[in-house]
């Protein structure tokens, strides 16, 4: 059947991205039709400083999907990182912020040198590694929340730039997903990662060191999730373990959105940029029209569920199967 | 197979000191513990045996059991004016019908477990608190159900659901198709395809499975506290795969047993309570629970390998 092909390609992981940022945004402007809330600077601001919160979570996710594994633990390392950033930073919010990213390098540097050594998959271990991580939390912030006190930090970090539309955070946030896919596009890196979630076992074969990869991959994810949990602590000047608790949900939507294939070797930063764009628009923005919160969940989820059905190995098999007048077990709406 | 000979070790060792702590706690065989104890024992293992049907399936766990447990929970309350058995039936079918559809998708399509489970677990909690209008459900006034909060002796009914559940899902696993084609399915999905099994019918069923058990779960739940929100079950997810992956089911799927849950939810729960009557704070327990759970897959790969 054609339509099938025609959704097939519409969905395809490089175009897909940004295709869904603009639907979004045609979405909402259309139910925001006679209010021009949307378009309002104070807006556009709360997006992106919602990006500047998830960007680094999505991204560390993103990077671990590329490789075909998942690592549950970076909402761990994001929170872990600003408890640590909060305790050692006040004076020295630079030692602070190594402090906070070793520990998000380190979480990730274990976590990937047991997956390479014990041959397991990540999600199972990163689990552990997850609650791990949130209990550290706990006991370093003793369950509750714990205060910063170096306003010029924060100050700095929600600090206005750009026609007021980004945080001196959000810049920050953005020049980072600018690197990473000029390090994709342009090095050697960036191919061995792909080539290792393409086909781990057939990797080593053109050269490519896979376990280094993993390991590698795994650290930078804990790094940079590390690096956003730092700077929401220093923003908010506080730190708690259940700070941004549904962290993974929306870095899970925003890597998959974004174009990150869920069974490894596809991906960039640019459309994972593009997705957590998307889910920062659809909260700030349902929430500027007046949406209740549960309409956020709702299409959340529901975006979630259909990219990854889309997504899915044996999508196209099974659509092609939808013939009239041939009964098949698959869901019909697609 | 020296490997496995060092695991079985650990494991002796373990229990050993499970039980020497248990001894040597102050209150730990107080009855107040006791029933303490195996309340949570059967409530994590409910979720926990539902847990092992996705476990086993290759599909490595689910995130939203505990959405599920919560939904169930509030359904049952909100219908059990109709009588305590009809709200029951309803309870479950909600949770069957809720755990089925993810698996019926992860099934037919192979779509990703854990991902079809995160979105299944914002959709619940949007749904439901749009239905609810995020308001506590209470029983019906009129509704009876003490059934559900009965006690003989230390035999709470929650109890008597967990090993009553444990019997059912050993003889399901044991002695039905369903159970054998499951195992297959778990440890050798091409080969199960080659063999004629329809896949995705099993693994729609393991995930109904789930569902349902998730379903006595908020329903016990839900009786004992005669109030539920979304927030019921909240950490269970975690809390019954540690269950799981502690009794030895193994976390890549293929192979398992309720025995080896019901033995992980009882440790599991009992060491909970050491660490509370030892004056261990709950943020001590999460960290504990984490490292077990890294500690059991360590060993489970160092086993896997000769």
């Amino acid at each position: 059947m054609n339509w099938a092909r025609v959704l097939h390609l519409a969905g395809a992981p490089n175009v897909r991205p940004f295709v869904i940022l603009g639907g979004a945004f045609a979405a909402i402007a259309l139910a925001d039709l006679g209010f021009g809330t949307l378009l309002h600077t104070a807006t556009m601001f709360s997006v992106t400083q919602l990006f500047a919160t998830l960007g680094l979570a999505a991204l560390g996710l993103g990077l671990t999907m590329m490789v075909d594994e998942f690592d549950l633990s970076i909402p761990g390392s994001f929170t872990v990182a600003g408890a640590v950033a909060v305790l050692t930073g006040v004076q020295y919010p630079w030692l602070g912020l190594a402090c906070g990213v070793a520990a998000g390098l380190a979480a990730g540097a274990i976590q990937g040198a047991l997956i390479v050594s014990l041959g397991v998959r990540a999600v199972g271990l990163t689990l552990g590694g997850f609650l791990t991580l949130i209990g550290i939390t706990y006991i370093l912030t003793g369950g509750s929340t714990i205060a910063y006190a170096n306003h010029e930090v924060s100050n700095w970090l929600y600090q206005p730039t750009l026609f007021g539309l980004i945080s001196n955070r959000g810049v920050i946030v953005l020049a980072i997903f600018l690197l990473t896919a000029a390090i994709m596009f342009f090095t050697r890196l960036g191919r061995d990662i792909i080539a290792t979630g393409s086909n781990r076992a057939g990797a080593p074969v053109a050269g490519v060191n896979t376990s280094a990869i993993i390991i590698g991959v795994f650290s930078a994810a804990g790094g940079l999730a590390a690096l956003g949990g730092v700077m929401l602590s220093y923003s908010l000047q506080a730190a708690s373990a259940t700070q941004l608790s549904d962290t993974l949900v929306a870095a899970a939507s925003a890597a998959i959105l974004g174009g990150v294939s869920l069974s490894g070797g596809k991906g960039s930063a640019l459309g994972m940029a593009a997705g957590v764009l998307t889910i920062c628009l659809l909260r700030s923005g349902l929430s500027a029209i007046g949406a209740k919160p549960y309409m956020l969940e709702i299409v959340t989820g529901t975006l979630l569920l259909v990219v990854a059905i889309f997504d899915a190995p044996r999508f196209l098999q099974q659509v092609k199967r939808l013939r009239p007048g041939r009964f098949s077990a698959t869901p019909g709406k697609n | 197979m020296t490997r496995r000979r060092v695991i079985n070790a650990v494991r002796a060792l373990l229990l050993v000191l499970l039980a020497v702590a248990m001894l040597t706690t102050a209150g730990f065989f107080s009855t107040p513990s006791i029933i303490a104890t195996l309340d949570y024992t059967s409530l994590i293992g409910l979720v926990a045996l539902g847990m092992a049907f996705v476990t086993i399936s290759g599909n490595i766990m689910s995130l939203a059991l505990s959405a599920t447990m919560a939904t169930c929970g509030q359904v049952f309350l909100l219908t059990s004016g109709l009588g305590m058995w009809p709200a029951i039936a309803i309870a479950l079918g909600a949770g069957v019908v809720i755990t089925g559809f993810q698996g019926f998708i992860i099934g037919t399509l192979r779509a990703n477990p854990i991902i079809v489970s995160i979105a299944a677990f914002a959709l619940i909690h949007g749904i439901v608190s749009a239905l609810t209008g995020g308001a506590r459900a209470y029983p019906d006034p009129g509704a009876e159900y003490s059934l559900l909060r009965g006690r003989i002796g230390l035999v709470q009914a929650p109890l008597i659901v967990f090993v009553a559940g444990t019997v059912m899902a050993q003889l399901v696993l044991t002695f039905t198709r369903f159970g054998r084609n499951l195992f297959l399915v778990g440890s050798n999905f091409r080969a199960a395809e080659a063999a004629g099994v329809t896949t995705w019918r099993t693994i729609s069923l393991a995930y109904c499975m789930a569902g349902l058990y998730t379903g006595f779960a908020g329903i016990m739940a839900a009786a004992r506290y005669q109030t539920a929100d979304l927030e019921l079950g909240a950490g269970y997810d975690y809390e019954a795969i540690a269950a799981v992956l502690i009794g030895g089911v193994a976390i890549q799927g293929g192979m398992g047993s309720a025995w080896r849950v019901f033995v992980g939810a009882v440790v599991f729960a009992a060491a909970g309570t050491l660490l509370v009557l030892r004056g261990y704070s709950t943020e001590v327990q999460r960290l504990l629970t984490g490292v077990l759970i890294l500690c059991v897959i360590c060993l489970q790969a160092g086993g896997d390998k000769r």
